[in-house]
């Protein structure tokens, strides 16, 4: 078998694509045998409070975590401002992709002082495409 | 030792090319929201699938159309290899200038967002290659003819099946891969009327017939005689680049979810609707060895 004529450029670039082919081959290997379930796992986390700029509202930071193995389309957050264990606003956010491992970021605008209260968010319903 | 070795220049005028052919067959797939989106949904059998179907279009145009006709299977194996790194770092470099990768988001949607594109781009990569550097061959460098002048006729004759569907087969996927992941494949299939369906079907056929016979009229100046080119061997080949075509868009539509769900009556029309670009991009595919 006669060796291939390649000057050094030739071979460092065969030599990172070796690395990079091989790389991409073994993690697709690897999340193949690593898949467990076929479910999405949400999770939702409100961030602290702040003045809206130029409003009269509060912004309430919003980050919606999917720590599962399946994506889901339109997720839908409803975040409450809860004071006496009632709840006396609530606000909708809907996230339209939030893929497997990924985490979004969203705002929600409340026109009362979240301190007076507790922030509560959850998920209320989402698409598995 | 006599040094067969290209020089740094060469080597570097042909890895432009191959970018340069890349570019120019997977932008329009960088540049679409489906295939980024596909990337966050695609399971991993799917994946390696596809992975392993560019590879083995990859080495069989390597092998029918490369740059060396005549190469060893280790050589059409490092160019492949090559081919798919290039791939890789252009489709990664384009996602990250376009923002469309960025640090900050989950490793596997983004190592499937860039793989997902690198595959079109590697393939494009090997067409560049090969084919955007024809008129380079003045330089009379061993083994750095174009793309067919070292094949004699009966070897032509002996692996033309079988260069003739992988060729169909890269071409079909270069242009399917940036026609069938959109929505409108599925608004096209869905609402045409199938008469008018049936008539793609026919169109599609008879473009792929039209190239064919134009590219072997152009071919008979140079190395075949008139005669030689009977109907029989014209339809034929129009039905096995239809065939080709047919095959390779519903892989493209299977792999970007477009078969989720739907009836057979939906998968077929989706498949006509994309076998009519598939089949211009199969039947430009041949030509490019038969020219």
């Amino acid at each position: 078998m006669k060796t291939p004529q390649k000057n050094a450029l030739e071979w460092a670039v065969f030599g990172v694509s070796l690395v990079l082919v091989l790389a991409a081959l073994g993690y697709l290997i690897f999340w193949a045998v690593s898949q467990r379930s076929d479910r999405p796992y949400l999770t939702v986390r409100p961030g602290t409070p702040m003045p809206q700029a130029g409003g009269g509202g509060f912004v309430v930071p919003v980050t919606v975590f999917n720590q599962g193995d399946r994506t889901t389309e339109d997720v839908q957050v409803q975040v409450r401002l809860v004071r006496d264990g009632e709840a006396v606003e609530t606000v909708d956010l809907v996230f339209p992709l939030l893929p497997y491992g990924s985490q979004r970021e969203g705002e929600v605008v409340f026109r009362q002082d979240p301190s007076s209260g507790v922030i509560e968010a959850y998920v209320t319903g989402y698409l598995q495409p | 030792m006599a040094d067969q070795r290209p020089s740094i220049a060469q080597s570097f005028a042909e890895y432009g090319r191959g970018i340069a052919g890349g570019l120019l067959f997977s932008l329009p797939m960088l540049y679409t929201e489906e295939v980024w989106q596909r990337g966050a949904q695609v399971r991993p059998l799917p994946m390696l699938l596809a992975f392993l179907f560019t590879f083995i279009l990859l080495l069989g145009y390597n092998r029918y159309a490369g740059l060396r006709q005549d190469a060893s299977w280790v050589e059409v194996a490092i160019d492949s290899i090559e081919e798919l790194g290039l791939g890789i770092v252009v489709a990664g470099l384009v996602l990250w200038l376009i923002d469309r990768v960025y640090l900050g988001m989950s490793l596997l949607e983004m190592m499937n967002r860039i793989l997902l594109e690198a595959l079109v781009v590697a393939v494009g990569v090997s067409v560049g290659t090969a084919q955007l550097g024809a008129s380079q061959d003045e330089n009379g460098e061993e083994g750095q003819g174009g793309s067919n002048q070292g094949i004699d006729g009966d070897r032509r004759r002996g692996m033309q099946l079988s260069s003739q569907v992988i060729l169909g087969a890269c071409g079909a996927f270069l242009i399917a891969s940036n026609i069938a992941p959109t929505i409108e494949i599925v608004r096209i299939g869905s609402e045409t009327a199938p008469w008018k369906l049936l008539v793609v079907a026919l169109v599609s056929m008879a473009l792929g017939v039209l190239i064919l016979f134009f590219s072997n009229f152009v071919g008979t100046e140079g190395q075949r005689k008139k005669d030689k080119l009977s109907w029989l061997e014209v339809v034929r080949g129009g039905v096995l680049t239809y065939a080709v075509a047919l095959a390779v868009s519903a892989f493209v539509l299977w792999f970007f979810g477009r078969f989720d769900g739907a009836g057979t009556a939906s998968i077929l029309a989706f498949t006509i609707t994309a076998g009519l670009p598939a089949a211009l991009g199969a039947s430009a595919g041949r030509l490019l060895l038969q020219q």
